[in-house]
């Protein structure tokens, strides 16, 4: 009777924020069923606007003999966990594109590259209820936490990442949006895993191990990227793992959620506006041949190599072969008249082709509710979902790396035996802010507008106004980007909440 | 089984009822081939919850609402489950064992009228619902020692071509051999395939994994061919009778 465990997500989010308390009032949990928002029964931020944490949480899950078991908790097993976070991205490559993933080094003038690095090492903990903090890394001499591990009364686990502290020891001014030397973040990555022994066998078994990324704080909970890094990551499957999408596809859970996040794209950029209105006409399926097409041919074809202008074609975000695309870095480049622009994954637009062709489930009864099971899958997709998934330039929770070059021994589960702490992070921005201030919509497209709006309404306006309003620098990000408000569903609109500038 | 997802929770009851309505044909199949013996129907629903701290509300219904009423209506063998793990948690499980279909349709039908139980059925999460078949010597919820309250319940279903109608005589022997004694053994009324449902109460997870190694390692029972499709291990609820 063989047991195997897994731990699930396979890839969890665990945000930063700068509230400082530990205690399970002071954190929330992440997404854990796909199509749920989380909204903290006090708001995102306390009393006094700092930003909660939101804290990844892990479970295993068994099989014996191949057979599906289901959630393996501290009252049917001893379960030891292991989470390594570090911040290697000062002792890393200057971003300088995808093109160009090995760059020179930051920070090149220092010898002593592993005081760029902040690993404060790997953290045990065994059984419910323990604890474990990441208070030893540090930064060119200087104390940087990363944050901390608990598990819960089922022996669950919970990782909770940094409190958004960025700063330079040796008060380097910040110059570019992506390469800052002599300063760091307190974002992180790295494994996560556990050994699992079911009560009586005495024989500990090694769980299939999963990843945490501690990104940035998510300000706009209720819009999903059009390509999320779920999306990417299933095309990493298909690609790489040869994982088969079902065909024909739904409507309900294919083809509507990309018209869908396309139509909530009027709640955090002025530039979509009613423009997407046609979307509208296609919902409830199955709409007339003509209108169908009519959507479908406003797609940017996956094919088309990445750096060909595609004008007026969707989705409007840039492409994240930028630098290719002007032939020079990208930052601060003027509009030259280049729509270059992100397409979406080969295997959302294969769903988009079929359904305009017909060849899709018409299974509508209406938008689908959340779900309220949690699933092993389900809790990867629910992470994934609320992360970009492209453009990488360089990215806002993972880079390209993620997507091109690392390595997965299932879909959605790396293969942590060849990555280490960090790796997932170090192609970042350093610090984060600069390039977050940065990645704000440059004619004639928008970068991440799911991630960082471009422009929101407000609970006393009924017209646009800037998100990052009153954010001027790139120090400005650094020091007050914990005022930014975050976007809550009021009704029918989406509206900017708790902003604290 | 029926599968309750995406149903509207107030209708699993009568929706239970409908499904073991249709299964009607299939069930008289399966007790017309054995018209001699006596059979017994088993009733497995599942209640989920989507969160833990909704558990002690779902055992207040169970415990306070539905068994009293069970118990004034029904005197066939009950027992209520809490999963410590399976493929939904959290989850309870209730088993109920009727002498006839007729008589499981009859109690169905007025647990449903019950205004206390619609009234607390508006609140509950849906789950899923078995209905399966057995005969009397094959259920022994009574059997044992008290100390199974301590234990550990399993349920346990086998795909198995050729067992036929009911397990032959060659499982319980090799169940013997490796320790295994079933509280249950039952197979899927109305359907024709051959899917066998053991319930099995272990005093604990260490005895439970060192009976099915010896089982797996036993030469006859690999001659048997039957490949686990599903399992799931319980506590039992503390209000739950033993019988």
């Amino acid at each position: 009777m063989a047991w195997s465990f897994k731990i699930f997500p396979s890839i969890g989010i665990a945000r930063i924020g700068n509230h400082l308390g530990s205690s399970p009032q002071d954190y929330y949990v992440g997404p854990e069923i796909p199509g749920t928002v989380i909204v903290p029964p006090n708001g995102y931020k306390d009393s006094s606007g700092r930003v909660l944490r939101q804290a990844a949480r892990f479970r295993i899950y068994g099989w014996e003999n191949g057979v599906f078991m289901g959630e393996i908790t501290s009252s049917v097993a001893d379960i030891t966990w292991t989470v390594e976070l570090a911040n290697t991205k000062a002792a890393f490559n200057r971003f300088t594109g995808i093109g160009e993933p090995t760059g020179p080094l930051r920070n090149a003038s220092v010898t002593d590259r592993s005081s760029l690095m902040i690993t404060p090492g790997p953290r045990t903990i065994a059984g419910p209820n323990g604890d474990a903090v990441f208070d030893t890394g540090l930064f060119m001499g200087t104390p940087v936490p990363l944050g901390e591990i608990q598990t819960d009364s089922n022996g669950r686990l919970l990782v909770l990442g940094g409190f958004g502290n960025s700063s330079s020891p040796t008060n380097a001014p910040l110059t570019s949006f992506d390469n800052n030397d002599g300063w760091h973040d307190d974002v992180s990555d790295g494994p996560v895993t556990a050994t699992v022994a079911i009560h009586g066998t005495h024989r500990p078994v090694q769980a299939s191990g999963a990843w945490v990324i501690c990104p940035l704080p998510r300000f706009a909970p209720p819009i999903f990227h059009i390509i999320s890094l779920y999306d990417t990551l299933l095309q990493v499957a298909v690609d790489r793992l040869g994982y088969q999408v079902p065909y024909p596809s739904s409507f309900t859970n294919d083809v509507y959620p990309i018209l869908q996040r396309a139509i909530q794209y009027q709640w955090v950029t002025t530039k979509i506006g009613n423009r997407h209105a046609p979307l509208q006409a296609v919902i409830p399926p199955p709409a007339t041949t003509d209108q169908r097409n009519m959507v479908f041919q406003q797609l940017r074809d996956p094919a088309i190599y990445p750096t060909v202008d595609t004008p007026h074609l969707m989705p409007a975000i840039w492409t994240d072969y930028f630098a290719e695309v002007f032939g020079i870095r990208g930052h601060g480049s003027p509009n030259t008249g280049h729509w270059a622009n992100h397409s979406l994954t080969p295997t959302q637009y294969n769903v988009m082709q079929n359904w305009a062709a017909g060849n899709f489930i018409n299974d509508w009864v209406g938008p689908p509710p959340p779900g309220t099971t949690i699933t092993p899958d389900g809790l990867t997709r629910a992470a994934l979902e609320n992360c970009s998934g492209g453009p990488f330039f360089p990215g806002i929770e993972t880079s390209f790396f993620t997507r091109d070059a690392y390595p997965y021994v299932e879909p959605f589960r790396l293969d942590g035996s060849q990555l280490g702490a960090g790796d997932l992070t170090k192609q970042q921005a350093v610090p984060w802010q600069t390039d977050f201030f940065d990645c704000v919509f440059q004619s004639p497209l928008s970068w991440w507008p799911a991630a960082h709006p471009d422009d929101v309404f407000t609970v006393n306006s009924n017209n646009y106004v800037t998100w990052d309003r009153g954010l001027n620098s790139f120090s400005d990000m650094v020091n007050f980007w914990s005022g930014l408000g975050f976007l809550v569903q009021s009704g029918d609109t989406i509206i900017e909440t708790e902003r604290t500038l | 089984m029926l599968e309750c997802r995406g149903m509207n929770r107030r209708t699993l009851l009568s929706s239970l009822v409908f499904s073991a309505a249709s299964s009607f044909t299939g069930l008289y199949a399966v007790t017309d081939s054995s018209s001699t013996e006596q059979t017994w129907v088993v009733s497995l629903e599942s209640f989920r919850a989507s969160h833990a701290d909704q558990m002690p509300h779902l055992h207040s219904y169970l415990g306070g609402t539905f068994l009293p009423y069970l118990n004034q209506i029904h005197r066939g063998p009950i027992m209520f489950l809490d999963a410590i793990v399976a493929p939904h948690t959290p989850q309870a499980l209730v088993l109920t064992a009727f002498p006839s279909f007729a008589e499981m349709i009859e109690i169905r039908a007025k647990i449903a009228a019950h205004p206390d139980v619609q009234r607390a059925r508006a609140d509950r999460e849906c789950g899923e619902a078995q209905i399966l078949i057995t005969s009397p010597d094959s259920l022994r919820f009574h059997a044992g020692p008290t100390r199974r309250r301590d234990g550990i319940f399993e349920l346990r279903t086998y795909h198995a071509p050729t067992w036929r109608d009911r397990p032959p005589a060659a499982v319980n022997a090799a169940f013997r051999r490796a320790g295994i004694r079933p509280i249950l053994t039952a197979s899927a009324a109305g359907e024709h395939v051959p899917r066998f449902t053991f319930l099995v109460a272990f005093e604990s997870l260490a005895i439970r994994q060192q009976a099915w190694e010896s089982l797996e390692a036993d030469s006859q029972w690999s001659d048997l061919e039957a490949k686990v499709t599903s399992a799931s291990i319980y506590k039992l609820a503390p209000y739950s009778p033993l019988s």
